[in-house]
């Protein structure tokens, strides 16, 4: 982690942000914006962030715009939303916007730094709401083993295997991922990779819903 | 409709001037065509039958070079010769008589040398002529049951070598029933008038009479027939309007009883034809007399019973009478009949002028004039009035029909349009109505609304005043005092998550009950998990479909979080149980640790009980700590799922 991209309106938060990375990443430097479209332009830039810090209540329109940005144009950069909502109305358009994770503001300190360098470090967080809000937007909310039909709307290949599947579903109940990881007999790891997944899926079948909702204005040939 | 009758072509003249059961030799004569080719012939003829019409048929018609015999010698077996004039009806000196009546007269031959013709207007029933002692005629079998011949008049060829130039002799026999035995005069024995003259003169006297005596009526007939159908049928689809049934019934009787002028059907015997024709028309005159009550909207029962009584009564009264005096009684019936009918024209007029009805000009000239036709027949029943040439009635009372019959299809017409346009009165009227409905429940709705906004915005105001209020109070008050910045930190933390609990309450949004539990036990579980606690969790399946109320659900997740926090901060134990189970619509929460307990320990347990308390009684529920010695805290939560409204003095 080399570079940071903070964009967050409330410059106490912002200079708080900042110093997380700081801490978190040791030596990394900071770019700091409190507007939304300040952050498209730094995601325009041609000098790469390997991490982005982005709010969503912004100024001037919605940190999710950022994101979009940052996965248009910097695909290796590491999108996090910080926000105070934790609700999926809002977390769940930022994930499919591309984000890889989220953070709450008013967490202490210490469990803010430790899920951040957890995001990093590929294991986000998924709450069960937002597993809900996945397995529906997936249309594989149903028992298991689910018959694999294809959504309407998502692209045919983009799908949920199995395995993500039932973590998905184990989350949506209640269970904590450590608990997941020991009920299936997978280690953390496996298991945070399947988080991945998912938050990988999301992104690229939003996407692909984006490009077809595109040709189906004309927009794309 | 005369000229085009007159048009028609000679064969069907030929056919109508030869009646039937004339056994005359007159069709074949050579001569004949040249009597029908007259150039200005259907103009006279349309002419002469339009005065005709005007003249009403009983003015006397004078011809040139007819000789028109107006006596006779009368030859009857048993009697001994006399003379009568003609017309004779056999009442004169022949009333009990029945059989052949001989007629003789005496004539010159007319002058010219065209052909020449015997011509009868009238002669009931049958007649033979013979001139010289030659036959040159017949209407018909001198033998009973006789031809029903009364109303049709008879013509019949003369041949020119019969005659002489003077003295030739004319016999008529006439067969006839015993005067007194038909039910009318004109059905009685009785002779007209005979003519001797030139076949053309006296072709158009036959034609003419022919045509308004049996032409007319058929065609009359046919179109009350046709009338009283069609009414019937408008009727039928409207069976409301009684007072059409009984019109058409009565055009219908009317356009049968017209029948018995040109039908030559009878039963086999010539009373019960006579007694049949005298009832028949009493339930038809009964049906126009109801039809007349009916058309005003009343319904008379004892003139419906009365008038059913009569027609029976009328037809004991004829079966019992002499066949010789049925003329007689019959005519006293129809007089009692047209009495009736007057009386009803009366009372109708008067009840319509009373009531102002729109139509009582229109009935009332039709009525009057069939009052007056009416009349006319009487006096002619009564002898008054001498026997027309023409029966007046015959062809008159199709317009009494026609007018009658085109205002009742008026009126029903009307009553078709009045039906349609209270339709669509109706029909807007359910329109407006279901509008208004509409926007009733609309308004309904928004109160609706408006009182769950309402209600949802007193507690949050409640929410904000109690939880955040005091917390930020208490910030406020920690940080004046210089408190630790961490425990001010913790304070601004719990203060966010109230506001996020009371922000997620006013988004509205119902929880399903399942979702909450899976939320709960992802927060706790990791909770417990972080602060090093053993986390043990224990939900029973919720009802299905069971829903949290926005607000039982907030306040749930505070109550939870509460006890959590408890029993990580205070309790010192090592494990922390949470039990939730549904039961009678109230929902069971238990938080248990293994840590000190309640009174162990002189620390307090934290801000965390009275919130606890006064949630669980905001909800309406109950909680108790049950502190079994040594193993720590339990924290029993019982609260109904389905909150009563918020109460309205928290508001105030």
């Amino acid at each position: 982690m080399n570079k940071v991209l903070v964009v967050e309106d409330l410059a106490e938060v912002r200079d708080w942000l900042a110093d997380i990375s700081r801490t978190v990443f040791p030596g990394i430097e900071v770019t700091a914006v409190g507007r939304a479209d300040e952050g498209q332009a730094c995601a325009a830039t041609v000098r790469p962030f390997d991490l982005a810090l982005v709010d969503l209540g912004l100024p001037d329109g919605s940190g999710i715009e950022v994101v979009r940005a940052l996965r248009r144009h910097q695909p290796q950069c590491l999108p996090v939303v910080v926000t105070i909502y934790d609700d999926d109305e809002h977390l769940f358009p930022a994930l499919q916007a591309g984000a890889f994770g989220y953070l709450l503001k008013e967490q202490p300190r210490e469990v803010l730094e430790a899920q951040l360098l957890r995001i990093a470090s590929g294991e986000p967080p998924l709450a069960p709401s937002i597993a809900r809000r996945v397995l529906s937007f997936f249309g594989q909310n149903r028992a298991v083993p689910a018959p694999l039909v294809p959504p309407a709307d998502a692209e045919p290949e983009v799908r949920l295997t199995a395995q993500e599947l039932v973590v998905l579903q184990r989350v949506a109940k209640g269970f904590t991922l450590p608990e997941i990881a020991q009920q299936l007999g997978l280690s953390r790891h496996t298991i945070a990779e399947h988080v991945k997944n998912i938050y990988r899926k999301l992104d690229v079948s939003s996407r692909a819903e984006a490009t077809l909702e595109a040709a189906r204005r004309g927009l794309v040939r | 409709m005369a000229g085009a009758i007159r048009k028609k072509p000679t064969e069907a003249h030929a056919a109508r001037r030869s009646p039937p059961h004339s056994r005359g030799w007159f069709a074949g004569h050579p001569g004949y065509s040249a009597t029908v080719s007259h150039p200005a012939r259907p103009l006279l003829s349309v002419v002469r039958w339009l005065a005709l019409w005007l003249a009403l048929g009983t003015l006397p018609h004078a011809l040139a070079e007819t000789l028109t015999l107006r006596q006779a010698e009368l030859v009857v077996p048993g009697q001994a010769p006399r003379t009568v004039a003609l017309p004779h009806a056999w009442d004169e000196g022949l009333a009990a008589f029945e059989g052949v009546a001989e007629y003789r007269m005496r004539f010159d031959r007319p002058a010219g040398d065209g052909l020449l013709a015997v011509y009868v207007p009238r002669a009931c029933s049958v007649l033979e002529i013979f001139v010289n002692g030659q036959l040159v005629g017949a209407s018909g079998a001198l033998q009973p049951p006789y031809a029903r011949n009364c109303y049709y008049p008879q013509l019949f060829s003369l041949p020119r070598p019969l005659l002489q130039a003077q003295g030739n002799e004319l016999r008529v026999r006439l067969a006839g029933h015993a005067w007194g035995e038909a039910a009318t005069r004109q059905r009685s024995s009785q002779l007209s008038a005979v003519s001797v003259g030139p076949l053309a003169e006296l072709q158009e006297q036959y034609d003419s009479r022919y045509f308004w005596n049996i032409t007319a009526a058929q065609i009359i007939s046919t179109c009350l027939l046709g009338f009283g159908l069609a009414l019937f049928a408008l009727w039928l689809a409207r069976r409301r309007d009684r007072y059409m049934l009984y019109f058409a019934l009565f055009t219908m009787g009317w356009a049968a009883l017209t029948a018995r002028l040109f039908t030559r059907a009878a039963f086999p015997s010539h009373w019960l034809t006579e007694a049949f024709l005298c009832v028949a028309f009493f339930p038809v005159v009964s049906c126009a007399m109801v039809f007349l009550v009916r058309l005003l909207g009343r319904r008379w029962r004892w003139m419906d019973q009365g008038l059913a009584l009569q027609c029976v009564v009328f037809v004991l009264v004829v079966a019992f009478t002499p066949h010789a005096r049925l003329l007689q009684v019959s005519t006293a019936l129809y007089a009692i009949g047209s009495l009736e009918f007057l009386a009803v024209v009366v009372a109708f007029l008067a009840l319509s002028w009373r009531t102002h009805r729109t139509d009582f000009w229109l009935i009332g000239a039709v009525l009057v004039h069939s009052i007056v036709l009416l009349a006319l027949e009487m006096l002619q029943q009564y002898e008054v009035l001498p026997l027309p040439r023409v029966t007046l009635g015959h062809f008159t009372m199709p317009l009494v029909f026609g007018a009658i019959a085109v205002r009742l299809i008026q009126l029903f017409v009307r009553a078709l349009a009045q039906a349609e346009t209270l339709n669509r009165e109706l029909e807007q009227r359910v329109v407006v109505k279901s509008q208004e409905i509409e926007r009733n429940w609309q308004q309904i709705a928004e109160l609706r609304t408006a009182q769950a906004a309402q209600d949802e915005r007193r507690r949050i105001a409640s929410d904000l005043h109690d939880d955040l209020g005091a917390q930020l109070l208490t910030i406020l008050q920690a940080s004046q005092r210089g408190g630790e910045p961490d425990r001010v930190a913790g304070m601004a933390r719990q203060a966010l998550e109230e506001m996020r609990l009371s922000v997620r309450g006013m988004t509205g949004h119902v929880t399903a009950a399942e979702e909450a539990l899976a939320d709960w036990r992802a927060e706790t579980v990791t909770r417990l998990s972080d602060a090093g606690l053993q986390p043990e969790w224990t939900a029973e399946e919720p009802p299905p479909g069971l829903i949290l109320p926005a607000r039982v659900h907030v306040q749930l997740t505070r109550i939870l979080r509460e006890a959590v926090s408890n029993a990580i901060r205070h309790s010192g134990g090592t494990r922390c149980a949470v039990r939730i189970r549904f039961e009678a619509g109230q929902l069971h929460l238990e938080v248990q640790d293994d840590g000190r307990g309640l009174q162990s320990g002189g620390t307090r347990r934290g801000h965390g009980l009275p919130n606890i308390e006064r949630r669980v009684r905001n909800l309406g529920g109950e909680h108790r700590f049950a502190a079994p010695p040594g193993a720590g805290t339990l924290l029993i939560v019982r609260v109904p799922l389905f909150s009563p409204e918020p109460r309205a003095q928290e508001a105030s």
